[in-house]
This record gives structure tokens, C-alpha cells and sequence, in this order.
């Protein structure tokens, strides 16, 4: 049997590994793909905290909301990376500095 | 140590290799597929968690959905003929020093509260959980399918090329 504080650290980590390359990255692309790394971690923890109470579920479902709310936030956030290039020519997050369109 | 909890060192070890991967390269091809891993690793660890229906949409949504979405951002955005896919990491030392501290805090909150023993129990769940989509969680279920719709079409408006005729 997997000890819940265990795969708690898992998640932890995974989640600080998520902030490094949403804190440290210049590319937008890269940046979302720390914020992916961020909301699996949620999701490893969500199911995680089912496990205490298999009979019920709720952490499950609450997982596959949050996939499919990572699905649709990431199809947005495609349109304004291609969005940015276009008005830019490119999609360094510290070169897009004004709020004019 | 039994066998579950061996698989469970073994993945876990594999999600969080790739994800330094992801976070350090300096190729962002390379990341994009680094990322591909550690998605199938994460599918892994809710086999090992008995979250069948779970693992199955990280695999449908996120393997087969988000990343060729991440790797087609990549593509569409890298000008082949410069420098091509250079990631650089700035705001090094800051960022450091925000993830310890984040680190700390989680880890405390680990260590400190008395989070429930696990009571796994290997039961197939996709029947339940659909069940629970159309009774108990019906409002979320619509909710959620509406808010697709409008992401469908936002996206669509988004990105399209401005044709404005001034």
C-alpha cells in the first residue's frame, strides 16, 4: 500500500518543477508547459485524496474537470501564443509589453 | 516493499525525470516531447492508483489532445531559419528562491497534518463515474459543455487574421 503523504511529495515536487519553468521561462510556449506540469500535479493529488475514500469518487471527477478545463485553457491560450507571433514576430513573454492592439 | 509500491517508486522517478527534463533544456522541441513522457508517466501512476477511467482520458486528452497542441504552438511559432529553437531560463536566482519557498511551504503541510491512510480498493470505476456525471455533478457536466462551446468559438475569433477594412 502507497503511503498518501508520499504521493503528496510526488505532486509537490512535480508542482515546483511546474512554477520553476512558468517563473523562468521567456518562451510563452514553455511557460504553458509548466502550467501543464502544475495542474497534473493538482490532479496526482486529487486522486491521491480519493484514495483515503475509494467507495466515493468525488476526487476522480474532480480530476477529469480539471482536465478538461486544462484542455479548453490551453486551446485559448494557443490562439493568443499565435496571436502574439503575429503582432510581434515572436513570443518572448518580456518583448510583448503594451496593451495596445 | 511490495511490488505496488516498487511501481510506484519506479514511475513517480520517471514523471519527475522528465519534468526536469522539460524544465531545464534548452530545445523546446525537446521539451515539448520531454513533456509527452512525463504525461505517460503520470497516465502510469493512476494505473498504479487503480483510477482506471482517469488514466485512459490522460492519455485520450492530454497525450493524444494537449501536447500535439503544445508541439503545433511550437511549430507554428519558431522561425525555421534563425536560431531555432533556443529556450533560455532568466529570472534564474528569483525563480530559485520562489520554488523553495513554495517547496518549503508544501512540504511542511505534507510533513505536519495527519493526511488519511490510503484504502485502495481495484474496482473498475468508469461506470461509477459516469454515473455520477449525470446525477450528482449534472450542473458541472453542462457547465462544462457550454464552456467548451464558448472556448471553441473564442479560440476561432482569437486567432483568425484581422481583416478590417480601414
Amino acid at each position: 500500500m502507497i503511503p498518501a503523504t508520499h504521493i503528496l511529495a510526488v505532486g509537490a515536487a512535480l508542482f515546483c518543477l511546474g512554477l520553476f519553468a512558468l517563473l523562468s521561462r521567456r518562451n510563452a510556449v514553455a511557460v504553458f508547459m509548466g502550467i501543464e506540469l502544475m495542474l497534473n500535479a493538482a490532479n496526482l493529488n486529487f486522486v491521491a485524496f480519493n484514495q483515503a475514500r475509494p467507495e466515493a469518487l468525488d476526487g476522480q471527477v474532480a480530476a477529469v474537470f480539471v482536465i478538461m478545463l486544462a484542455a479548453a485553457e490551453f486551446a485559448v491560450a494557443l490562439a493568443l501564443i499565435l496571436s502574439l507571433h503575429q503582432m510581434f514576430h515572436c513570443v518572448h513573454l518580456d518583448e510583448a509589453d503594451e496593451m495596445k492592439g | 516493499m511490495n511490488l505496488t509500491y516498487l511501481a510506484f517508486v519506479v514511475m513517480s522517478a520517471w514523471v519527475l525525470l522528465a519534468a526536469l527534463y522539460v524544465v531545464t533544456t534548452r530545445n523546446v522541441v525537446r521539451a515539448a516531447y520531454g513533456l509527452l513522457a512525463a504525461l505517460f508517466g503520470i497516465a502510469g501512476l493512476y494505473v498504479i492508483f487503480a483510477a482506471d477511467f482517469l488514466a485512459a482520458v490522460q492519455v485520450l486528452i492530454y497525450v493524444g489532445g494537449v501536447n500535439i497542441l503544445i508541439i503545433f504552438g511550437v511549430m507554428l511559432t519558431e522561425h525555421l531559419g534563425r536560431v531555432p529553437f533556443r529556450l533560455v531560463n532568466f529570472n534564474l536566482f528569483p525563480a530559485l528562491a520562489a520554488c523553495a519557498l513554495v517547496a518549503f511551504a508544501l512540504v511542511l503541510g505534507v510533513l505536519i497534518y495527519p493526511w488519511p491512510e490510503s484504502a485502495a480498493s481495484y474496482a473498475p470505476t468508469s461506470a461509477r463515474i459516469g454515473q455520477m456525471f449525470l446525477t450528482k455533478y449534472l450542473l458541472p457536466f453542462e457547465v462544462a459543455s457550454v464552456l467548451l462551446l464558448v472556448v471553441l468559438i473564442g479560440a476561432v475569433a482569437v486567432a483568425r487574421k484581422e481583416v478590417r477594412d480601414e
